[in-house]
């Protein structure tokens, strides 16, 4: 098993990169002292702007909700580092970008290279993910894939039976840290184009780790690397172009599985589980397209991929039992195809006419074998048994047809109709053909010039050719067990997946803009999709609409106000396990989730286009509402309603910049958040506590945090 | 590889080892479509004239890096700059100020369609290859709704708006709310785009993925979902979104619904799960409603490659 200590390589890699971003960008923009092309000789030199400056953050609490994304903290300051290079000499040029230098979600881009002849370019992005800042555990060694208990913790057979008395503060967070490196060469209507990308992840997150009914949340080290290749040659030629594109993926998991020592008495006292194994993907990749005159193209896409993964098996648990494995590895692989075809015609201006075929398989040839398990490290099975399975390899084809025609019925306004069918095709699952017919018709027009106007509706309806649950059940267990159970859990015919069930849907939706006067614009947009499963076991209705108001005035050249409202809705119907004879099971559920989301801003130019200003204000609200009722058998005692799950953000931003000379500018920023979150599943429930009998937290509750944030920079312009 | 599949591929790669040998004939706009004034007209050549009127626009165009580009690989100047997107300028350089306007090609009045078509006499390539026959070419989207060219707005890509996202929620403003959520990608953080997905001049996936399906897409960054594994889970082999709204969500993370509840809409036979989790649930600290609910156990829910993974707990 291969694990590290959270991956510092992405450090050193930081140090390497800017240096070999600059030798880059100096290896492939001088010698042109030999060029005579005195065309760009005018726009020679450096020019753009950087920017330079402070900041710091004030956080109420310590939450790790705002920095989200940034990586900011409770306290942290901020060093301001932004630059918009450009440094052009004749037909060569180099464009530097940087952003957030001085944050954790810094970028730098660079580009160099001769204009319309090749380039090299490279960047290099950090991204981190706060999750949590008060979190604990009662496991060392965090950072690797051993968690053991200390001498001082007592097992229970519940929470409330451990004796805790060490708990390990820890922050969970992730960081992706992505360089990207390529090179790019025109050969008049041909090019050629390769890109590398290497990316980074590491950190500690949150994990759930079962011990028979009992659960534990565990620190899980992530250290993982991918490198990615691309390689692209293109034919551009004015009326058929065409490309092919390699492109491989290599993706690395040096925790391979985290061995963790069970908490719980009655339980395996070492659990193992297993973390995503190394994968490679290839994937070669034909397109291309042909104007057939003015009037008529054809356009289409040919690909082949195939993921293989062949890491070896971990045994059944941590002890023994690996002479029972059927072979060594998944030797896992699926190949993909993907042709889509279609053809575009204006045969007269006021007929548009398109159709499109699109045919996408998976064909996965990973061996069908009976694999004896030993249930949550444990609990050795026989060959006969519940827990002895089959794997199933999963695989589909959809095939995709699109027919769109749209007329000009009179003045600048278009009528369109169109049809879609999707067929799929599956293995190993209930439904093995669902097929779904689309009916769209819509209405766009810009007759009145103050006012354009677009509307669409569309009826779906898909239909499933069966539901055989107890071919599912059957393709999973071993024929002896059959024998002796030929029904059982998942079997329940009455039952139908989500996402294969029969399906009405209608989709309405349109949009208003309007323009009265020259200086104000006033937008209204509406979308519903409604989906009718029918009466059944699970879901049967969702609903989902938004509606958004968007207004703009523009008084002046120099000033500018705007304000949205968004109303946002989703409900949904489902029918509890209704039809099994347990009454406690009977109810029904109801999903009620509105969202309100207001925004309203201004923008101004003042002082002679001395002084720039902009402000905005968003908030944001999100409540969801679980309810139940019982169903036809009462259950015992009314189902109780759940709390709302809500959250709201206020937002409020300001930013000036003030042209202190032509060259030199002063610029401030401001942001100031109140966020607030409540979430039953977490609320009031500590961290490696006995607050829940069968389950040990990791990850504290805390979300809500009141935030500013001021910036003060500087910024040079550089050229004219 | 079936032998069906070793066709496939041979194909593939023998096809574009074949079309580069293949010399295509140009073919440019024909400008009395677009306007019936400029049948016949002349080009302008090099002739600076166009600077006398529109001075400003031009300054501000040559400071581009498109300008510079389109420059240096093409190598013409003055009007004949100008005419690649606007017509030949001979007519409208003779013509009286009265009737000017009417004599060259000008995006104001032009429709959706032709303004595409200017662009795309460059660049109808790459990305743009399928931009007929896109759902935005079929919604009269053009190439100026998020694109300006006569000036530098963007720092990349010549957007009409600095922020590309903004871009996009001119007409897409549910994604304007929905990016707001509490549960997001980075986007508002500016670390993705809609771009970073999607493909708006008409990508192969649905909703114009920039991939053919939306797994393809989201392996792009989630390398490590992509397996294959042992112990597959269905609606994750086929869409991620038939559980994640990758646009933002109430539900960490990005869920569409909140676990147990969404597990429940495919599960509801067998054992505990089909329990009706209520409001008692959290009086009686039930781990399957509360903390990660489900996943407090089985968390290898993107499938397993555990031999004792069939439950997804390993």
């Amino acid at each position: 098993m291969k694990h590290t200590q959270k991956n510092h390589l992405s450090g050193r890699f930081h140090f390497a990169l800017v240096p070999a971003l600059l030798l880059l960008g100096a290896l492939a923009s001088p010698a042109y002292s030999e060029d005579k092309d005195k065309r760009m000789a005018e726009e020679d030199g450096v020019s753009g702007t950087f920017s330079i400056g402070a900041g710091g953050v004030g956080l109420d609490r310590d939450s790790f909700k705002f920095g989200e994304y940034s990586g900011l903290e409770k306290g942290d300051g901020i060093f301001v580092g932004d630059a918009d290079i450009a440094y052009n000499r004749k037909s060569y040029y180099m464009n530097f970008f940087s952003t957030n230098l001085g944050l954790e979600n810094r970028s730098i881009y660079l580009e160099s290279g001769k204009r319309g002849d090749y380039n090299f370019f490279a960047g290099f992005d950090q991204t981190p993910h706060l999750l949590s800042n008060n979190s604990q555990t009662v496991y060392h060694g965090t950072g690797t894939s051993n968690l053991t208990l200390p001498s001082s913790f007592t097992a229970g057979g519940q929470t409330t039976n451990m004796t805790i008395l060490e708990r390990n503060s820890l922050e969970l967070q992730t960081e992706r840290d992505t360089a990207t490196f390529g090179f790019f060469k025109s050969f008049g209507e041909n090019d050629f184009t390769v890109t590398y990308k290497r990316e980074d992840k590491d950190g500690i997150r949150p994990l759930g780790m079962s011990f028979n009914q009992r659960s534990v949340i565990i620190p899980e080290t992530l250290d993982q690397d991918v490198n990615e290749l691309s390689m692209t040659f293109a034919h551009n030629g004015e009326d058929r172009q065409i490309k092919f594109q390699y492109f491989l993926s290599l993706f690395d998991n040096r925790v391979e599985a985290l061995k963790v020592d069970g908490p719980f008495t009655g339980q395996a006292s070492v659990g193992l589980i297993s973390r995503a194994p190394d994968n490679r993907y290839h994937r070669l990749s034909l397109s291309g397209g042909w104007n057939l005159g003015e009037t008529t193209r054809i356009s289409g896409m040919a690909e082949y991929g195939v993921m293989l993964q062949d890491d070896n098996f971990f045994p059944y648990a941590t002890i023994a039992h690996t002479a029972r494995l059927p072979r060594n590895s998944a030797d896992a692989r699926i190949h993909t195809t993907h042709v889509m075809f279609n053809v575009d015609s204006r045969p007269i201006p006021e007929l548009s006419l398109n159709a499109k075929y699109k045919h996408y398989q998976t064909i996965n040839d990973i061996q069908r074998t009976l694999l004896i398990p030993v249930s949550v490290d444990n609990t050795l099975r026989a060959d006969d048994s519940a827990q002895a399975h089959y794997n199933t390899p999963l695989a589909y084809a959809q095939d995709n047809l699109q027919l769109d025609t749209s007329y000009r019925v009179f003045k600048a306004t278009t009528l369109k109709l169109g049809y879609e069918g999707d067929l799929w095709n599956r293995s190993f699952r209930e439904a093995e053909t669902t097929m779904e017919n689309t009916f769209k018709a819509g209405l766009r027009s810009n007759y009145f010039s103050f006012a354009s106007t677009n509307l669409k509706f569309s009826y779906g309806r898909k239909i499933q050719d069966k539901n055989d649950m107890a071919q599912t059940f059957r393709n999973l267990h071993s024929p002896n067990y059959l024998s002796a159970n030929p029904e059982g859990s998942d079997s329940n015919p009455n039952l139908v997946r989500v996402d294969v069930k029969n399906r009405e849907r209608i989709n309405v939706g349109g949009n208003i803009n309007f323009t009265p006067i020259g200086n104000f614009a006033a937008g209204v947009s509406y979308n519903l999709r409604e989906d009718d499963y029918g009466h059944g076991l699970g879901v049967e209705y969702v609903n989902n609409q938004n509606a958004t108001l968007d207004v703009n005035y523009t008084p002046s050249d120099r000033v500018s106000y705007y304000g949205f409202y968004t109303y946002g809705r989703q409900r949904l119907e489902q029918a509890g396990a209704e039809s099994v004879t347990d009454a406690t099971r009977d109810y029904w559920r109801d999903e009620n989730d509105v969202s309100h989301t207001f925004g309203v801003g201004a923008n101004g130019r003042l002082l002679k286009n001395k002084l720039d200003l902009s402000t905005e204000y968003t908030y944001t609200q999100s409540v969801t509402d679980i309810t139940f009722t019982h169903g036809g058998a009462a259950v015992a005692g009314d189902p109780t309603a759940l709390p709302d799950l809500a959250n709201q953000r206020h937002r409020f931003e300001f930013k000036g910049d003030y042209k202190y000379t032509p060259k030199i500018s002063v610029g401030l920023k401001y942001i100031a958040e109140v966020y607030r979150d409540d979430n039953f599943a977490t609320d009031g429930f500590d961290p490696a506590s006995n607050n829940i009998a069968d389950l040990l937290l990791l990850d504290g509750s805390e979300q809500d945090y009141t935030a500013h944030l001021a910036l003060v920079f500087l910024t040079y312009k550089i050229g004219n | 590889m079936s032998p069906k599949l070793k066709y496939f591929v041979s194909i593939l790669i023998a096809i574009p080892l074949l079309l580069p040998l293949t010399a295509f004939a140009g073919k440019r706009v024909d400008w009395s479509t677009f306007n019936p004034n400029l049948k016949g007209a002349a080009s302008a050549g090099k002739s600076t004239e166009c600077k006398d009127c529109h001075d400003d626009y031009i300054k501000s165009f040559e400071d581009t890096r498109h300008a510079k580009t389109y420059k240096a690989k093409f190598g013409r100047e003055g009007a004949e700059s100008c005419e690649v997107c606007h017509g030949p300028a001979g007519n409208h350089l003779k013509a009286k100020d009265k009737e000017k306007p009417d004599t060259i090609v000008s995006f104001k009045n032009i429709s959706s369609k032709q303004k595409s078509r200017i662009c795309l006499q460059c660049h109808e390539k790459g990305e743009q290859m399928h931009w007929r026959g896109s759902p935005h070419e079929k919604a009269d989207i053009n190439c100026t709704n998020c694109h300006y060219v006569m000036s530098r707005k963007s720092k990349r890509k010549m957007f009409v708006k600095a922020d590309s996202k903004m871009v996009c929620f001119q007409c897409h403003r549910d994604k304007r709310a929905k990016i707001l959520r509490t549960s997001h990608m980075p986007l508002r953080e500016g670390k993705m785009d809609c771009a970073s997905c999607h493909n708006p001049h008409g990508g192969p996936g649905p909703s114009m993925m920039k991939l053919a399906t939306v797994n393809e897409t989201c392996y792009m960054c989630h390398q490590e979902k992509r397996g294959p594994v042992l112990w597959e889970h269905a609606p994750v082999r086929e869409n991620c979104s038939n559980c994640h709204d990758p646009h933002g969500s109430n539900f960490s993370p990005m869920l569409i619904r909140k676990p147990p509840y969404l597990c429940q809409e495919c599960h509801l036979d067998g054992g505990h799960v089909p329990s009706l989790y209520d409001g008692s649930s959290i009086a009686g600290n039930d781990e399957k409603l509360l903390g990660k609910a489900c996943l407090n156990c089985h968390s290898a829910i993107h499938g397993s490659n555990h031999p004792s993974g069939f439950r997804l707990l390993r």
